[in-house]
């Protein structure tokens, strides 16, 4: 049953990759359409002298500040989920173990030996380390797409963003 | 005193370099004065304000603040330091208040500017986008008033707005030359605004064709 569960560590770090991956691609869409809407508010920035540096500061700082709330309400609800998550994957793989030895009892011969251990549950802790890695990660998400939408801003001018709207 | 000067600016866009929307343009502009800039559509009348403003860069020739070429120390710096803007269509953040809007050009007393341009103060705090169409080019001529520029930059600033409120945008900008010492350059179509001015620059084709000083 043991192996029930490496199998699952393996598919759920393949699915972390999978949606960083997705996450990335729909952030980076977010950003530029979040930016296209606030095109005006930067023409007008760059019009005033700002520099565009800081205008794509202050849309991180934004993003920011909707990410670590977003972490803080994920570990909040996180060891919760993921107790949940284990009880029933772990009650999941007991049902089938006990299946399986009902199984093996009904044959006549049975060479079988039991040589796995017996798991009879899952405990679950959000350690440190995995939040700064979770904070790490979404942080270098954040900072990546932000940094890709703002390349469409950092190549215009104002007189160009005036003209678009215009 | 001399404060802008433009020589030789020649402007065409990147898309069409064959025509020319400013042909060898020279003018000189001085603190203290307000200058209108007139001509049909198309004649080059915003390019030119946008070079001035620092929005966009000549082809060739320079333009000079206080006898610097402003692409020394950067366009940011120029539309920071030496403009202020002020847009035909206000420009101004709609989810900020009016004070907010205000604060954005620079760091002078916020409210003190909004009692000179005549916003009473129980509209300081509301949502920008409640104001009339005057009280909101007010606000960005306060806005524009805001920053420390010596040069007041301003596009159709009446377009939009009634007769009596253009009337007193008008008065408002003729003051901030004449009180202020401000360089004030608008351009327009309208006849009764140009006619205001110190200084009248009619630009045809992308050149200057005349510039009428008139009698105070």
């Amino acid at each position: 049953m043991s192996k029930n569960f490496n199998d699952l560590e393996n598919v759920s770090q393949i699915l972390v990759i999978v949606v960083a991956g997705a996450s990335l691609i729909i952030l980076f869409l977010v950003f530029v359409f979040w930016m296209k809407g606030r095109v005006q508010e930067i023409g007008i920035l760059l019009a005033l002298g700002t520099p565009k540096i800081k205008i794509l500061g202050q849309i991180l700082l934004e993003a920011s500040m909707i990410a670590a709330a977003a972490l803080f309400l994920s570990f909040t609800a996180a060891p919760a989920a993921s107790d949940i998550t284990a009880d029933y994957l772990v009650q999941q793989q007991v049902q089938k173990a006990t299946e399986k030895s009902v199984l093996e009892e009904a044959k006549v011969a049975k060479n079988a030996v039991d040589s796995e251990e017996t798991v009879t549950g899952v405990s679950v802790a959000v350690t440190p380390e995995l939040m700064l890695y979770d904070w790490f990660g979404v942080a270098l998400l954040v900072v990546i797409s932000v940094g890709a939408a703002g390349i469409l801003i950092a190549r215009k001018n104002p007189k160009d963003i005036f003209s678009e709207i215009s | 005193m001399m404060v802008l000067e433009v020589k030789n600016v020649q402007y065409s866009y990147k898309s069409q370099k064959e025509k020319e929307i400013l042909k060898n343009v020279s003018m000189q502009f001085e603190e203290k004065k307000f200058y209108t800039i007139v001509g049909a559509s198309g004649a080059g009348k915003t390019t030119f304000l946008s070079l001035l403003a620092g929005l966009d860069l000549p082809v060739r020739g320079t333009i000079l603040y206080n006898g610097e070429n402003i692409q020394e120390k950067g366009l940011n710096y120029h539309r920071k330091h030496h403009v202020s803007l002020v847009f035909q269509n206000y420009n101004l953040i709609d989810y900020l208040t009016t004070e907010e809007n205000v604060r954005l050009g620079g760091t002078k007393k916020t409210q003190d500017l909004l009692e000179k341009v005549n916003i009473p103060c129980e509209d300081w705090k509301r949502n920008v986008l409640q104001l009339s169409g005057g009280q909101q080019q007010r606000v960005a001529i306060a806005r524009a008033l805001a920053s420390n520029a010596k040069v007041l930059l301003a596009d159709e600033p009446t377009g939009n707005l009634d007769e009596n409120t253009a009337g007193e945008i008008i008065e408002l900008l003729k003051r901030t030359a004449h009180e202020l010492g401000k360089c004030v350059i608008v351009v327009t179509h309208s006849k009764y605004l140009a006619a205001q001015a110190d200084e009248i620059i009619m630009i045809k084709d992308g050149c200057i064709e005349s510039v009428t000083e008139l009698p105070d």
